[in-house]
């Protein structure tokens, strides 16, 4: 009963993982980058979460809604502001940058808003449910179906429509695609803005269950989901999923079984043996050195 | 190049010795005292990471200032504070007193926080100057000298207090403890507690910790619901202890929460909506502003017109402390160090945190208050106030019979 409660938090929590993944792997797959901002994509979805609740009287869903849209703007004002200029430069480059622009986030947030955390309301009050001794609150239970949604609409859009095609194309190779009449750029927005929505609609559920929000919040969370990523295998979007859950289910277990103060480490060592065991994540494929 | 290094030395060290003598210079003069007024310093962090605290506290202390000398101060004369700013750092805190001692303080009020309270604690010890901190909680305060006194109570004072509480009040059998392990506060807290809970004769069937960075506790809160305890101890701070209460409802523990004077403020954590998480929790505290005491009411209302809020626990520590230094130089009949540091460990005070008295150290004998919430507001428990003082003369008389 315990355990079972045990993996009831760590589903929650890697729901959260998963979503948040979900942005770092498809910029990995897609422009070849690592985006270090994506974590504070959650925290400014946050605020801006907080913001819409405070002010503007829409009923929850919208509010989630309209946080993801404005996310999903900032990601691609980002994209073409910051990283765009530097495609075809060096890796190193658009890496340093992506960590500019989180640090420009973070202390432009901490000077708004300033550094003392700012309570989040939670909308998805109500009952929840026990079922055989395990409580489900109302809140696990709409992140977990809020997830697994988002993910089966993720996988048909990438798979069945024309623009998911064309975004699997620029991954497989750049390009070859270009050649194919495919347009890059657009590719690359629709996968910033379909990863920054996702961190937004992962910010409102994150923060409805942790609420207090500051602006340093999104650096551990985007670590944890960027290992997510890289433990199911980075640029492959069902690895990522998988990646998030393990990630939370094995933190809850190591916090209860082994030692709380442990847990980071365990989790970060777990990282370490996937990627000497598997250096291409659990669901990566090997890809094999061009000479 | 070498020769004039060294000239630049040997000059700024003839510079430094300027300095010194000057020092001592001045602390000679300080002893006749002879001015109209009474000059007492106050060190505390008015800026950096810890102001909040200094500022809530130094505001009590303007409070105590312009009550003395609206009254006629003290000794006939009016008092005079120096506020110094020591941003929290021990090395500020002790220039802060150099300069406080150089200008002929009679009496310090400070520090505020316990690391630079303990670095001053031994240079006052030296000068067996009256010091007293408001709010400094580590023992290495007092221990410094005789001359030395603080106004809260001690974290293993507030700890028994609640484990009383637990025993007695709630008639508790099984407690279980949540603390954070990388915070000293905490973790002192959660151990008094532990030994306290056993002496009494209940179970602690959990003992659980986490880290100050951690947002999740649902593991360990869920590890703690299946033991099953009557009443959950979390001595944490504000902000993670709403993140605790609302994760505590979540995973179906049904247990009472209580906690430590680190709760204090756990209600501008939450939002509205999540404020039923935190209600009915119990915890112990200095000072409470709903306190329904016509001392603690007229301060709280003298408070709110100067500073526009609800005093804090360092706000009426600040006052008390301020009170308590005045009371003992009007009492010694002098500024003399030696007189008022005597008068300090004869004083019979009554405060806004309750009634103050020491027995043999610097740390007071004081009641502890329990503050609970009731209806999203902070509210005094009864019973608690009424059982901590039926508790105090017991111990008074058992001192008194091993003086005797």
């Amino acid at each position: 009963m315990d355990f079972a409660q045990q993996l009831v938090n760590g589903v929650q929590i890697g729901s959260v993982y998963a979503l948040v993944a979900i942005g770092y792997t498809m910029v990995y797959g897609i422009a070849k980058m690592i985006n270090f901002a994506h974590g504070d994509i959650i925290m400014v979805g946050s605020y801006v979460a907080l913001l819409f609740f405070q002010s503007s009287g829409l009923p929850v869903w919208g509010v989630i809604a309209a946080t993801a849209t404005v996310s999903a703007v900032l990601g691609v004002t980002i994209e073409r502001l910051a990283y765009k200029p530097l495609r075809g430069g060096s890796r190193m480059s658009a890496l340093i940058t992506t960590i500019g622009v989180s640090l420009m986030l973070q202390n432009g947030f901490l000077l708004i808003f300033g550094s003392s955390p700012k309570p989040f309301p939670n909308h998805f009050t109500g009952e929840g449910f026990t079922l055989g001794g395990v409580t489900v609150s109302r809140l696990t239970a709409i992140t977990l179906v809020v997830t697994v949604v988002l993910m089966v609409l993720l996988t048909l859009f990438v798979n069945r429509t024309r623009v998911g095609k064309a975004m699997r194309a620029v991954s497989e190779d750049q390009g070859a695609a270009q050649l194919m009449g495919i347009n890059i750029d657009t590719s690359i927005s629709i996968t910033f803005a379909i990863g920054s929505a996702l961190a937004a609609v992962a910010a409102v559920l994150y923060s409805s269950t942790y609420p207090l929000i500051n602006p340093y919040m999104g650096s551990m969370l985007g670590l944890r989901a960027f290992i997510a990523a890289v433990i199911g295998g980075i640029g492959v979007i069902p690895g990522a999923m998988i990646g998030g859950f393990i990630i939370g289910i094995a933190e809850a277990l190591i916090k209860r079984y082994i030692s709380s103060a442990m847990a980071d480490a365990i989790v970060f060592a777990l990282l370490i043996i996937v990627l000497l065991v598997k250096p291409s994540g659990l669901l990566g494929r090997n890809e094999r050195e061009k000479v | 190049m070498k020769t004039k290094r060294f000239a630049a030395l040997a000059l700024a060290l003839t510079m430094a010795m300027g300095t010194f003598t000057g020092c001592s210079g001045n602390n000679s003069s300080s002893t006749a005292d002879t001015g109209d007024t009474i000059r007492i310093g106050a060190i505390a962090p008015l800026t950096g990471g810890a102001s909040d605290y200094g500022i809530t506290a130094t505001n009590g202390l303007k409070l105590a200032v312009e009550e003395v000398n609206a009254n006629g101060g003290v000794l006939g004369r009016q008092v005079v504070v120096d506020y110094q700013d020591d941003e929290n750092d021990t090395t500020k805190a002790v220039n802060a007193y150099n300069k406080l001692k150089g200008d002929g303080m009679v009496a310090l009020w400070g520090a505020v926080t316990s690391k630079p309270a303990i670095s001053v604690s031994s240079k006052a010890a030296k000068d067996n100057l009256p010091m007293m901190t408001p709010t400094g909680t580590a023992t290495a305060i007092t221990e410094a000298g005789s001359n030395v006194f603080r106004t809260c109570f001690l974290d293993a004072t507030q700890a028994k207090a609640m484990a009383d509480y637990a025993a007695n009040e709630l008639s508790a059998q099984k407690v279980a403890v949540l603390y954070d392990i990388t915070d000293d506060y905490s973790l002192g807290v959660a151990e008094s507690f532990k030994a306290e809970a056993e002496a009494n004769g209940l179970e602690v069937v959990a003992f659980e910790s986490f880290q100050s960075t951690d947002t999740d506790f649902k593991s360990q809160l869920s590890k703690i619901a299946a033991a099953d305890p009557d009443a959950l101890y979390v001595p944490s701070y504000y902000n993670t202890n709403a993140l605790i209460a609302i994760q505590a409802k979540e995973v179906g523990l049904d247990a009472q929460l209580l906690g430590a004077d680190g709760w204090d403020g756990v209600l501008s954590a939450l939002d509205e909506n999540n404020k039923s998480a935190v209600e009915g929790v119990v915890f112990t505290n200095h000072f409470t502003a709903t306190d329904p005491g016509a001392k603690v009411q007229d301060f709280v209302t003298r408070y709110r017109e100067a500073y526009g809020s609800d005093p804090s626990s360092f706000a009426a520590l600040g006052y008390d402390a301020g009170m308590m230094l005045f009371q003992a130089i009007e009492a010694a009949g002098t500024t003399d160090s030696a007189a008022v540091n005597e008068a300090l460990t004869n004083l019979q005070y009554e405060g806004v945190t309750g009634a103050i008295h020491y027995e043999g150290s610097g740390d007071p004998v004081k009641d502890v208050k329990f503050v609970t919430v009731k209806d999203g507001a902070y509210a005094l428990v009864e019973n608690g106030a009424e059982e901590a003082p039926a508790e105090e003369p017991a111990s008074e008389e058992a001192s008194e019979e091993a003086a005797a």
